[in-house]
């Protein structure tokens, strides 16, 4: 099954089997590292994406389902400016996840600040929900969510002025 | 890609060839057959048989074998291993193979089990029992349930073995990298020099990296040396939740007897661990329930008896710890239970059940610089728990204990309780810790260990700089493999905190004096190793178990849902006492996430705060902040540090538990606590 797509920014064509779920794909054909695959029931969030601009977990999506969709994985988001709000969120509040959950966390958070440009508690913890890793203490996550956020209205303030 | 974002899962090589395990279908019988499929050229498969050295795997003077021989002690024990270059079609070969049984038996249930089950007796007696109980008439009795936990999530683990120019090269995520050398060099039957462990990095575990590395590294290694290749084996995450370790289900009774003014004279403690189809670790764990369960009460007569039974679950053993905080708890819930029935408030109940001066463990060990009154002391001030416990027993009186009963249920609970650095010491299995650090010119320091872990590094590089006077960014924590690293140990229940720290600091000491004296690079190294018998008597359970203790105590405060039976928490109150705090942040975050995950556990993953939607009449914004965690820390203790992490676990569970009991009316005393449980009980 051909299925093409645009993948971080860049057009790519995938042949794979129909039973294939999406994170497979895009971690064995796309080599897209960052994807964990865990739990495969979307409770882990490892495999977090933005397909069309929505946060999903990859592998609860079949691979056919992401037929001219646009995929950014936290390898694109990385190549983005916006993604220096969030890192500097957690370095602020030095909230260091590790590194297995540490590309999920940064994906959730960037979500959040798309969304919303004054997370509370609530909206942050909701979205966070998933993510099962205890290496890191709830706390000291909103702390840092919320110093991101801080980071984005700077930048939007300043794009409008 | 950063390096960071690339684990065992993901390294694959043009030449590497891929391995699965095929397991057990069934939980206990023998094996007939085996039909595995027509394999092509250069697929294979091995069972048992193969192994060239020792099929098995052993911890402690116990084991169980690596690839189940003829009989089958549990379902999904591994039975061989099939390997070869495309990974899917392995998979599908493993899927097709056929086992056949001629028996197909399991072993009773853990409840009912028979004596032919026992596997392993411990007990600890002190004072005259027996005759205490015959003094009185008032007994109470407890029955004190903590059931099976799997693991919330886990990632894929596994192993990737080479054999090259006689070495053996394995790469894995290990808390035990010498272990997993240990296991391979008696599997393969190749000596440990041979052997080289390369140490991946790993993230927060629940101890199933301590032993199952070595299971699936010890199978690499063989098709390894088999087939000359490279060879990839990463199990799935879901048959790692269902087959690897889970925390055992503990039954504890407890009958106390009272004197005429109610204080606890004399107990009587019977303990069953189901420690799965082999006994892995099951002195160990014994030991720790027994410390747990003899709580720290200075009651002159004991008896406790611990039994290990064999069932047909996968192997159960290490879990977070050993089983202290299991222990803990059925006497935390107890004491609190024999407050509610004397009308007394659980502190003052606590407080007189303390040894007054001298205090010790159960087992002897002299505690040095802690004060339990003090810590609760100081919780009962800062959660307020006496107003709100009386307040809520007022409230519990008035209802009736069924479904109709109605406005809010609230409930506080307290426990007390300590935990241990990793296993207890045993003089025949004393582990040894080493750490070496390396002064090199330019004032750069390396540390060298095989202990894993950003903070406890970012620690060890804060002590090293404060000795030596050093820019932590001229210490390097020298990561690498078992050929060039120190034998650190087990990376358990925070030893490496403990133990490690310690060393990092003797070696910095050592430095220090040879500095500008001795040419470089100067180099020191340091071992710990467990006292011996006169310190902890591991066959008699006398003296001091743990090198180091951390204390605390904890405050839980509930509300339940009146419709869905949710304990909401309200607030959680915790003081701990863990010696010296290195980083007191990381001390915070760390006592955080563990508060959560025991919270999560007692709780059976129920909801623990409100939700947006109960706040959606209420209009003021502050009021829908989540509860606060408070975690409060006894400061300029002298003692060495214990760490955080097994300490919540030991205090939170019983906590919460009383909590519900209050707020429900219903005495609980099972982990979990779930809204289902909670319901049944109304209703009946």
């Amino acid at each position: 099954m051909k299925i093409k797509l645009k993948l971080n920014g860049k057009i790519v064509e995938f042949d794979s089997p129909a039973e294939t779920r999406l994170v497979d794909l895009l971690k064995t054909s796309g080599k897209i590292q960052s994807l964990r695959t865990s739990c495969y029931k979307g409770i882990c969030r490892g495999c977090s994406i933005f397909l069309n601009g929505d946060l999903v977990s990859s592998c609860l999506i079949p691979a056919f389902q992401a037929r001219d969709t646009e995929i950014i994985s936290f390898e694109g988001l990385s190549k983005s400016d916006e993604i220096e709000d969030v890192l500097n969120g957690f370095d602020d509040e030095n909230f260091y996840p590790c590194d297995f959950c540490r590309p999920g966390k940064i994906m959730t958070a960037h979500s959040i600040l798309e969304n919303y440009s004054n997370p509370d508690d609530y909206q942050i913890m909701e979205a966070f929900e998933g993510i099962n890793c205890s290496c890191t203490d709830k706390s000291t996550l909103i702390r840092a969510v919320k110093a991101g956020a801080f980071y984005r209205r700077r930048r939007r303030r300043a794009r409008n002025i | 890609m950063p390096k960071d974002y690339v684990f065992l899962d993901d390294i694959s090589t043009r030449k590497m060839i891929f391995a699965h395990i095929v397991r057990s279908t069934i939980p206990k019988g023998t094996i007939s057959s085996i039909k595995v499929p027509d394999l092509p050229k250069g697929y294979f498969s091995i069972t048992g048989k193969d192994i060239p050295g020792k099929n098995l795997i052993s911890v402690f003077s116990q084991e169980m074998p690596l690839l189940c021989n003829n009989t089958v002690q549990y379902e999904g024990e591994p039975v061989l291993a099939i390997c070869g270059p495309v990974n899917d079609k392995v998979r599908r070969f493993c899927n097709n193979t056929i086992i056949e049984y001629d028996t197909d038996y399991s072993l009773l249930a853990f409840e009912n089990y028979k004596e032919t089950q026992v596997s392993g007796i411990k007990k600890f007696t002190r004072g005259s029992v027996d005759s205490k109980f015959k003094e009185t008439n008032k007994i109470i009795e407890g029955e004190y349930l903590t059931s099976v936990q799997m693991l919330p999530i886990t990632y894929p683990m596994g192993a990737i073995a080479k054999y090259k120019n006689n070495i053996l090269e394995i790469n894995t995520a290990s808390q035990w990298p010498f272990h997993v050398q240990k296991t391979a060099s008696e599997v393969c039957g190749i000596p440990k020099k041979g052997i080289q462990v390369n140490i991946e990095p790993y993230h927060h575990t629940y101890d199933e990296k301590l032993i199952l590395p070595s299971i699936y590294s010890a199978i690499a290694a063989v098709l390894a040396l088999k087939s000359g290749k490279q060879v990839k084996i990463v199990e799935e995450p879901f048959k790692i939740l269902q087959f690897s370790i889970k925390r055992p289900e503990v039954k504890i009774i407890r009958k106390s007897a009272l004197n005429d003014s109610g204080k606890i004279i004399a107990e009587d403690i019977e303990i069953n661990v189901d420690n799965g189809a082999y006994p892995l670790f099951t002195d160990e764990i014994l030991s720790q329930l027994i410390l747990g369960a003899a709580s720290i009460y200075s009651t002159t007569n004991l008896r406790i008896k611990a039994k290990s039974i064999r069932t047909s679950s996968p192997p159960m053993n290490v879990f977070k710890g050993c089983g202290i905080g299991m222990g803990i708890f059925s006497a935390e819930t107890h004491i609190s239970r024999i407050a509610t029935l004397r009308d007394m408030n659980p502190i003052e109940m606590r407080m007189e059940h303390l040894a007054k001066k001298n205090q010790k463990l159960p087992t002897g060990g002299v505690l040095k610089q802690i004060n339990q009154k003090e810590l609760l002391t100081v919780i009962g001030e800062k959660s307020d728990f006496n107003r709100k416990y009386s307040a809520y027993e007022v409230l519990k009186k008035k209802q009736s204990g069924k479904l109709k009963r109605q406005g809010t249920l609230r409930g506080i609970g307290i426990a007390i309780g300590y935990a241990g650095n990793g296993f207890t010491r045993k003089r025949e299995n004393r582990e040894a810790y080493s750490m070496e650090v390396q002064l090199n010119q330019n004032d750069k320091l390396s540390i060298s260990s095989s202990s894993n872990g950003t903070t406890l590094g970012n620690i060890w590089k804060e002590t090293a700089g404060r000795i030596l006077g050093l820019d932590s960014k001229s210490i390097e924590i020298v990561r690498g493999d078992t050929t060039i690293l120190p034998n650190s140990g087990p990376s358990f229940l925070s030893n490496d905190l403990s133990i490690m720290t310690n060393l990092v600091e003797k070696c910095c000491i050592g430095i220090r004096k040879h500095r500008f004296q001795k040419p470089l690079p100067i180099i020191e190294k340091r071992s710990f190793k467990s006292p011996g018998k006169d310190v902890w008597d591991s066959e008699k359970l006398k003296g001091m178990p743990f090198n180091a203790l951390s204390w605390g105590a904890a405050v839980v405060e509930i509300e339940l849902d009146p419709v869905f039976l949710h304990p909401i928490i309200r607030g959680v109150w915790t003081i701990f006492d863990i010696g010296r705090i290195h980083d007191i942040e990381a001390a915070r975050s760390a006592g955080e996430a563990e508060i959560y995950e025991s919270l999560n556990w007692v709780s059976g993953g129920s909801q623990l705060f409100r939700t947006r939607m109960d706040f959606i009449d209420i209009e003021d914004n502050e009021k829908t902040d989540l509860p606060e965690i408070n975690i409060d820390f006894i400061k300029n203790s002298k003692r060495s540090s214990g760490g955080i992490s097994q300490l919540p676990d030991t205090i939170i569970p019983s906590a919460f538990v009383q909590a519900i009991s209050q707020a429900s009316g219903i005495y609980f005393d099972t982990i979990p606590v779930t809204p289902e449980i909670i319901f049944k009980h109304l209703e009946d």
